[in-house]
């Protein structure tokens, strides 16, 4: 089984949960940036949730399917319109052999997440088959790459069983999950102090909860720029570099912030105002250039009442098709 | 020497000590790396050093199941930094690495010979005549940070970084020098090149710690 990338619009790329234990090479982690939208799309096509999915930036791109498959749209930034007909996100759908797949201009989000039914079966490199081109890791998704499918799990057979009228008709599923698109509407992102908060004036503190900050046209999965008042330090210090991880807020030399991203690197000597907590890492990554964001402080135990209500989320949906299919 | 611990995020607590850069502090978190690799606790993933920090990064959800909070960090990194371990006394292996140091193969060899106002056989000897510390690996995959470089040889990072800095370029800048493993933008001065990779399928040749010296090679 196999799909064909005939247009890879503005940035496609195979990620799954991430390569993880090779900080100390300076590989950073890369892997989806929605992991919330990510997971749930792998679940409900019956999918490991750490398989290997397609994750699209905004809309233009086009795809042969090759063989019969199952699949689900989740996230935001565009519209998945198959053979003409329009896709709701986030339950699985059936398309027959030769079935083409465009991405329309949407209005919500910036990543698309399309979860295959088997998972996209590229290389392993260092445990993952998340692109990270710097590490020589990833398959290339440009106009002619061939992607191979995997072996689908009794649970897509199942789904699949259920689904699919015959091999010809494009089926969507009754079920799925609500609402329609996981791009979190909310441009509250809930940060932590950094360690070297303290190292910032008073009105630094209070304009990084206060004031907005617009996304810059230069962000990417490295890192998103943004645009708002300078944040200034109580006096200039000369950081040694530490590990950094992806969600931590740099100020640069001229106050503006940065957050480091999925493919971020592992090392750095900026300031670190605050840390993103895990699931608002999730909305970032469907908050578009030119939005405006405002940050809310939260303390480390609500943060990881909030992951953990996450997770228990996905855990329940899990189980919800289980249930239905094995 | 006692690190504080710092909860970096949900996942990862960073531990440092004095901060500056001194093989004599990286000693801290070179042992402290040690002893934590042979003693992770549930969920531990790895450490990533740096200058004068050890970062801890693990996962949450094992961590959540065995009830590990901050108050067990502080009594397993008590606990962990006060084990004796083997390798305490084992001398590092020195490492060597062949570099070509030649303006033909090293963009910056002649200008950094001049601002150093050196010669350029002066430089080389310099160079590697010192055995250096790798603090770390970061910037990019296998890019080690080494140090310290003879006071000699400090250059500040240049105004405007290269575009292209060729694999293999072995370059110098502030009080350290490194190895750029691939073709990429950078700000440090290349004064030669060695055809020793420095991180190829998934590995990396270089580790914190590791003592290294260069060998000037002639062609």
């Amino acid at each position: 089984m196999s799909i064909l990338i005939i247009k890879p619009g503005f940035q496609t790329t195979v990620q799954d949960l991430g390569r993880v234990g090779f900080k100390k090479s300076g590989v950073p982690e890369s892997g989806c940036m929605d992991k919330f939208s990510s997971r749930l799309a792998n679940i409900l096509c019956g999918n490991n949730p750490s398989d290997a999915v397609l994750e699209m930036v905004l809309h233009g791109v086009e795809i042969l399917a090759l063989s019969p498959l199952v699949v689900v749209f989740s996230g935001g930034g565009a519209q998945p319109v198959i053979n003409k007909q329009l896709v709701p996100f986030n339950r699985p759908v059936f398309i027959p052999a030769n079935s083409t797949i465009h991405t329309l201009p949407y209005h919500e989000g910036m990543r698309l997440y399309m979860a295959i039914g088997g998972g996209i079966d590229v290389p392993l490199v260092m445990g993952s088959r998340s692109t990270y081109l710097p590490a020589e890791a990833g398959t290339p998704c440009i106009s002619g790459s061939i992607l191979a499918i995997g072996k689908s799990s009794i649970l897509t057979e199942n789904i699949l069983q259920q689904l699919a009228i015959d091999f010809h008709t494009i089926t969507f599923s009754l079920w799925g999950y609500l609402p329609q698109h996981t791009a979190i509407n909310s441009k509250i992102i809930r940060i932590m102090e950094g360690p070297e908060w303290h190292l910032f004036t008073l009105n630094a503190q209070i304009d990084c909860v206060l004031q907005p900050f617009t996304i810059l046209p230069q962000s990417n999965r490295m890192g998103y720029r943004l645009h708002g008042k300078p944040l200034e330090l109580i006096e200039k210090v000369e950081m040694i570099s530490t590990a950094v991880t992806k969600g931590t807020i740099q100020i640069t030399p001229n106050g503006s912030l940065l957050i480091l991203m999925a493919d971020a690197q592992t090392t750095g000597g900026y300031p670190r105002i605050a840390q993103v907590m895990e699931t608002d890492i999730n909305a970032l990554a469907q908050i578009k250039p030119g939005d405006d964001i405002h940050f809310q402080m939260i303390s480390l135990s609500e943060a990881m009442k909030v992951n953990a209500g996450l997770e228990n989320l996905l855990h329940n949906i899990c189980k919800a098709v289980e249930s239905k299919f094995l | 020497m006692e690190p504080t611990i710092i909860r970096i995020s949900e996942s990862a607590f960073t531990l440092s000590w004095e901060s500056i850069i001194d093989p004599a502090i990286h000693a801290y978190v070179v042992e402290a790396n040690a002893l934590i690799n042979l003693n992770p606790f549930p969920g531990w993933i790895e450490n990533v050093p740096a200058f004068h920090t050890l970062t801890i990064f693990f996962d949450v959800r094992i961590a959540q199941q065995h009830q590990i909070d901050n108050l067990y960090f502080h009594q397993y990194i008590r606990d962990v930094l006060a084990k004796e371990h083997s390798l305490n006394q084992t001398a590092k292996p020195l490492i060597t690495i062949p570099v070509l140091y030649h303006p033909s193969v090293a963009p910056d060899l002649e200008c950094a010979a001049n601002s150093l106002q050196m010669d350029i056989d002066t430089l080389i000897q310099i160079h590697s005549s010192q055995i250096y510390t790798v603090f770390l690996i970061g910037f990019m995959p296998g890019f080690p940070y080494m140090g310290i470089l003879p006071d000699a040889l400090v250059l500040p990072r240049k105004d405007t970084p290269s575009t292209q800095v060729p694999a293999g370029t072995v370059a110098i800048a502030g009080k350290q020098t490194g190895i750029y493993p691939h073709n990429s933008p950078g700000g440090w001065y290349g004064i030669g090149q060695t055809a020793m990779p420095m991180f190829s399928n998934g590995k990396c040749f270089l580790h914190s710690g590791d003592q290294v010296k260069f060998m000037p090679i002639y062609e």
